[in-house]
């Protein structure tokens, strides 16, 4: 009984989203997008991109947000919707446009809440699903995010370099060695070490916080 | 001596880091792994420092995907505000190329036809214009059709396939007025009154690239004065993201209102405000607004301070000074959600978000002079 009810919702948001997308030039439905996105397809990744952005910046914009905070927190729900259909397991179980609304509305409502403004209400546009506290990691994420961001800055070179280079950019030692001027890989490896354990200090420093 | 130590010391240091990431990393030998193993089994610490270091390499990795992934997205936010500002379309363009250069022949022979046709035409056109209530100058109407009948006559030579254009008497335009793009996909809103007539509509613009389509009444109410144009050309593909949003809620009094209209052949600029919540005669339809309005400004789209559409201009009253009248825009949703049975499109056709609410005028302008356009309207049809 309960499978066959949750089928039927499925089907309806399918319909609707089909003629939602009718305005884009090419129209694409969920199941497309969600698929082209785990085959990282950047094409679907820019549709959905371009999709939903006015409706959150209408929704931030409408409670006391500025267009630079809208753009802020809509990155940040596309980037946990990007990770989550990463995810082997995770499986969406509304339209894309209701996850990254409600996404954006309780990072916004966090945010707001930082900021002291928070009224105990904010003006809704779009249905939006409650997360549960175990489907919540993404505000951990967020934190997480910005605390790195703000680590690496502090870093200070040459160590954010050999750092990106050899974590981000999967670099050999003997190519960060030579170019960043070491005689020879030991030097660079001795460097990168020092580096590591210092990044992991301003880390969690900016982490806790 | 000491010296020496220190360094050993540190470089057993840099040794364990970096078995450690090669551990972690696959990347050991198979009997560096076995004695790394070994010594795992041994220690707790070690155990520990292992697992605390693959999972910061882990969320230094996770790190610089969220970077890149953000990067794309910068990329793509600026190419979404730089679609809204480039014009309309291009492929329209190429193909306007395309036939110019199979007909060159015929429209260079169309065009000397017109040029004597046009004397004797003239004349009439003279009469027209002065039956015409228009506002502008003789000399102006004079050049302005003169264009008209060679555009016109061009257009013919398009549709027929031999150039027997002698034969074809060329309709001269009746009115004009102002539409503006309520839909992407090509629709339009104007004033029922001034297609009532029409056998056949062009609107056109000069603005940033000219562009000239055939338009034809969608879906009208007589009642609130308003007719959905939709274009019918095949050459159009569809409008860039329209910038204004549609405000349905009441528009206070002395409210900075503006509108961009084509009472004569280039757009003009109005300022004012609103002057009173209803109409003319008390019409609840419409507000009273202080826009000095000529004839050909019917059509024209009435804007907020903050580029929100508010209603359309319909009309004036021809005994008060500066009363103009304007549909207020809940009746342009009402039309369009009425419209919307016949096309779904209509249904999201307008954007919630209003992109050029933050611009400074002239650039809100510029944003808004592609969806605005000039409304020919032709009482008698072409024959073919």
């Amino acid at each position: 009984m309960y499978t066959s009810r949750d089928h039927t919702t499925l089907k309806s948001n399918h319909i609707s989203t089909k003629i939602n997308s009718m305005n884009q030039a090419v129209s694409y439905t969920d199941e497309d997008l969600v698929r082209g996105i785990r085959e990282n397809d950047n094409r679907m990744l820019s549709v959905v991109y371009k999709k939903h952005f006015s409706m959150i910046a209408h929704f931030i914009l409408q409670n006391s947000g500025t267009e630079q905070e809208a753009k802020d927190i809509y990155q940040e729900a596309i980037m946990v919707f990007y990770e989550k259909l990463q995810e082997e397991h995770f499986l969406l179980t509304c339209q894309i446009k209701t996850f990254i609304y409600s996404v954006c509305r309780r990072l916004w409502l966090k945010r707001l809440r930082e900021k002291g403004k928070y009224v105990g209400k904010v003006d809704d546009y779009e249905a939006f699903i409650v997360f549960d506290e175990t489907t919540t990691d993404f505000e951990e994420k967020e934190k997480q995010f910005s605390s790195m961001a703000k680590a690496l800055d502090k870093l200070g070179e040459p160590c954010k370099t050999i750092i990106k280079d050899f974590y981000l950019k999967n670099l050999s030692m003997q190519t960060i060695a030579e170019k960043m001027g070491y005689t020879n890989a030991a030097n660079a490896k001795n460097q990168k070490y020092k580096c590591f354990l210092r990044l992991k200090k301003i880390f969690f420093q900016c982490y806790d916080q | 001596m000491i010296n020496n130590t220190f360094t050993r010391l540190k470089m057993s240091f840099v040794d364990k880091y970096e078995t450690i990431e090669g551990y972690i990393n696959g990347v050991l030998s198979e009997e560096e792994r076995l004695r790394f193993e070994e010594q795992l089994a041994k220690s707790d610490s070690l155990r520990k420092e292992v697992e605390s270091h693959r999972a910061f390499a882990e969320q230094l990795r996770w790190y610089g995907k969220r970077q890149t992934l953000k990067e794309q997205m910068d990329l793509l936010h600026q190419e979404m505000t730089v679609t809204t500002s480039t014009p309309v379309t291009t492929a329209t363009k190429t193909s306007w190329k395309h036939t110019w250069k199979r007909h060159l022949y015929t429209v260079a022979v169309a065009a000397s036809v017109a040029l004597v046709t046009v004397i004797g035409i003239l004349w009439n056109v003279r009469n027209y214009s002065s039956l015409e209530n228009k506002q502008i100058g003789y000399y102006q109407a004079l050049k302005k059709d003169l264009d008209e009948v060679i555009a016109t006559q061009r257009d013919l030579v398009e549709r027929s396939e031999e150039a027997k254009v002698k034969a074809l008497p060329v309709p001269p335009v009746n009115s004009t007025a102002t539409a503006f793009a309520i839909a992407r996909q090509g629709y339009l809103i104007t004033n029922y009154h001034v297609v009532k007539d029409a056998r056949a509509m062009f609107i056109e613009t000069k603005e940033s690239t000219p562009q000239r389509w055939r338009v034809e009444v969608f879906h009208k109410d007589k009642e609130s004065d308003l007719a959905l144009l939709k274009i019918v050309d095949t050459t159009f593909t569809q409008f860039n993201y329209l910038p204004y949003s549609l405000r349905t809620e009441m528009a206070a009094l002395g409210e900075e209102v503006f509108t961009l209209a084509y009472p004569r052949d280039d757009m003009v600029y109005g300022e004012g405000a609103v002057s009173s919540k209803t109409g003319f005669e008390g019409d609840t339809i419409a507000y009273q607004i202080s826009i000095p309005v000529n004839p050909g400004n019917s059509g024209s789209p009435l804007l907020d301070e903050r580029g929100h559409l508010i209603g359309m201009i319909s009309g004036k009253n021809t005994k008060e000074e500066g009363a103009a009248y304007a549909i207020k825009a809940k009746y342009i949703q009402a039309l369009v959600d009425s419209a919307s049975v016949k096309d779904e499109a209509l249904r999201t056709s307008l954007p919630r978000y209003n992109q050029i609410q933050y611009l400074k005028r002239p650039k809100q302008i510029e944003q808004l002079q592609d969806f605005v356009f000039e409304l020919k309207i032709y009482a008698q049809t072409f024959s073919e």
